[in-house]
């Protein structure tokens, strides 16, 4: 989540959906609009950090079994959010 | 959750990070020392009756839980009162503590309060700040192990 919020944040700086000098804390929490204006730009990316954080409740601070798959979604949406930040980066 | 559960997760958590070094891994330091508390204060806010002992896990919005359903494996949202705080006073609890979940709290809130200018932000770590982290750590473990009538050894 900590490593994905960055890979996040360094996408939405790149495709000017956010100035460098404000950063997203939780794509959750992001003002409606702003949030329609992320999802219609990078999809994906809103769609694998969503789900990250989606984890936590019932992993990190529940119990809910199921961890170990938890983790390798958590690493898989990790990888999208960094494929997608660096392709942003790199065009 | 139940206390045993938030010793399990103490537990597991408090191994991660005696694998990490509190300035090479400042943002994962901080991040599973803060969760590794947490848990073990909601243990504490339990067993001393601030709060409640409720099989519901806290959400990232204050107030508002997730109630598993155990034997399908789903998850519903729930507005009860606390139930399992999310970082220190977020939710209130509400009703008095003893001093020692008190001083816990106080330590707890140094390890929330690097959040902002460590793990979200680069600002470089001052020498000798990682003594006062690691103290801080040291500080809310012992407090709210006594507080559970275990030893600090014993909670891990």
């Amino acid at each position: 989540m900590l490593a994905g919020t960055h890979w996040f944040n360094i996408l939405l700086h790149r495709t000017n959906l956010l100035p460098v000098e404000h950063d997203a804390m939780h794509a959750e929490f992001l003002a409606p609009d702003h949030r329609r204006n992320v999802r219609a730009s990078v999809p994906d990316a809103l769609q694998a950090i969503d789900d990250i954080e989606s984890l936590r409740t019932p992993y990190v601070r529940g119990n809910m079994p199921g961890g170990e798959q938890a983790a390798a979604k958590a690493l898989a949406c990790l990888a999208r959010l960094r494929n997608q930040a660096l392709a942003e980066t790199n065009p | 959750m139940k206390i045993a559960s938030h010793l399990e997760k103490f537990g597991r958590l408090d191994a991660v990070k005696r694998r990490l070094d509190p300035v090479a891994d400042r943002e994962l330091w901080i991040w599973t020392a803060m969760n590794a508390c947490t848990h073990l204060l909601n243990a504490a806010l339990h067993r001393c009756g601030a709060t409640e002992e409720i099989d519901s896990f806290h959400s990232q919005v204050e107030g508002r839980y997730a109630v598993p359903d155990r034997d399908n494996g789903t998850l519903s949202d729930s507005q009860h009162r606390p139930g399992d705080v999310m970082h220190v006073d977020q939710p209130p609890v509400g009703r008095p503590t003893p001093p020692a979940v008190e001083r816990a709290c106080a330590a707890l809130k140094i390890l929330e309060d690097l959040r902002a200018p460590h793990v979200r932000g680069n600002q470089p770590v001052p020498d000798g700040a990682a003594s006062q982290w690691e103290l801080a750590y040291s500080e809310c473990v012992a407090k709210l192990s006594a507080a559970l009538g275990v030893s600090a050894r014993g909670a891990r």
